[in-house]
């Protein structure tokens, strides 16, 4: 068996709805304890749709890689918060050729932390690198991988 | 908001360590987690931002070519689709996507509709929003087989 260590992959998988002919599809995500999960591209009210569409599921994916990076910088010196929300607003525009195309993600990250101890580690994790990017944003797989095409912007206030 | 601009909300909120309840507004969906924690797939509760970032391709890619198939008036019975994601380390050792492949496996009824998927073959990608703003830094390969 070859062994790459220095690559891994991950699959998803999505099946067009029987019941839904136009534009619903139903998630696979193997075997996981998922309940039905479904990506709605047909309905455009939120209250209509059975699932997110295509840019709320990336919206979703940066603002979760995000935070679970901050939570991980935390938990490095085992520090936890008390609470945590996050928002992600992703604005859309039309380029040159007139097609849509994501213009930027804007990230808003509000944990609640009253321990001045882990208040001290989460200032730690908030410092800049060299590349312009917080200590824990650096760790953060896909938002780092898409900003190249799609301007994110991380405001997390402490 | 400009006529040209069109923007979507998400939000979540932590539940227990590094998992989070989406909030999607008033969409009419089961509870949606993102789950960073558990290392076993069975175990799992939700997705991890990765598989969520290639449901979205896939998801876009999908509805790209179901729209052009029925700008023309024809539907599919059955698609299926496939996305797998390559991570690799960069100069600096931290791990990145490197690509995303793409599989679309739409069932094809009959000669007129294939006709028309050929020329959607060339196409429909261009319309994705997703795929095509994220290529800048992300190989994505995608394979229409029908």
């Amino acid at each position: 068996m070859c062994v790459i260590l220095d690559e891994m992959k991950t699959k998803v998988g999505l099946k067009l709805d029987e019941f839904e002919s136009q534009m619903i599809f139903k998630c696979d995500l193997g075997d996981m304890k998922v309940k039905d999960c479904y990506i709605d591209e047909e309905h455009h009210k939120e209250v209509d749709m059975m699932g997110p569409n295509p840019s709320r599921m990336l919206a979703l994916g940066v603002l979760g890689c995000l935070s679970a990076s901050f939570i991980f910088c935390l938990k490095k010196r085992d520090f936890k918060v008390d609470d945590f929300n996050g928002e992600a607003e992703v604005t859309i525009t039309r380029n040159e050729k007139g097609f849509w195309r994501i213009k930027k993600i804007d990230v808003e990250i509000e944990p609640k932390i009253g321990d001045p101890e882990t208040l001290k580690r989460a200032k730690q994790c908030l410092k800049q690198v060299k590349d312009g990017f917080s200590f824990f944003e650096q760790y953060c797989i896909v938002t780092q991988s898409v900003r190249a095409g799609i301007e994110v912007n991380v405001n997390l206030n402490l | 908001m400009k006529k040209n601009e069109a923007r979507v909300k998400v939000g979540i909120e932590l539940t227990e360590n590094m998992i989070y309840k989406c909030d999607l507004g008033q969409i009419n969906m089961a509870d949606l987690f993102i789950d960073e924690t558990r290392k076993k797939r069975t175990d799992r509760i939700g997705p991890s931002p990765t598989k969520l970032l290639a449901l979205s391709v896939l998801g876009c890619l999908a509805s790209c070519f179901e729209f052009c198939l029925q700008k023309k008036g024809f539907t599919l019975s059955d698609l299926d689709g496939r996305a797998e994601v390559t991570f690799a380390r960069n100069e600096k050792n931290l791990w990145r996507i490197k690509k995303i492949d793409v599989e679309l496996l739409p069932k094809i009824d009959n000669p007129e509709m294939r006709k028309r998927v050929a020329q959607c073959k060339r196409l429909f990608k261009h319309y994705c929003i997703i795929t095509e703003s994220l290529r800048k830094g992300i190989e994505i390969d995608v394979n229409l087989e029908y």
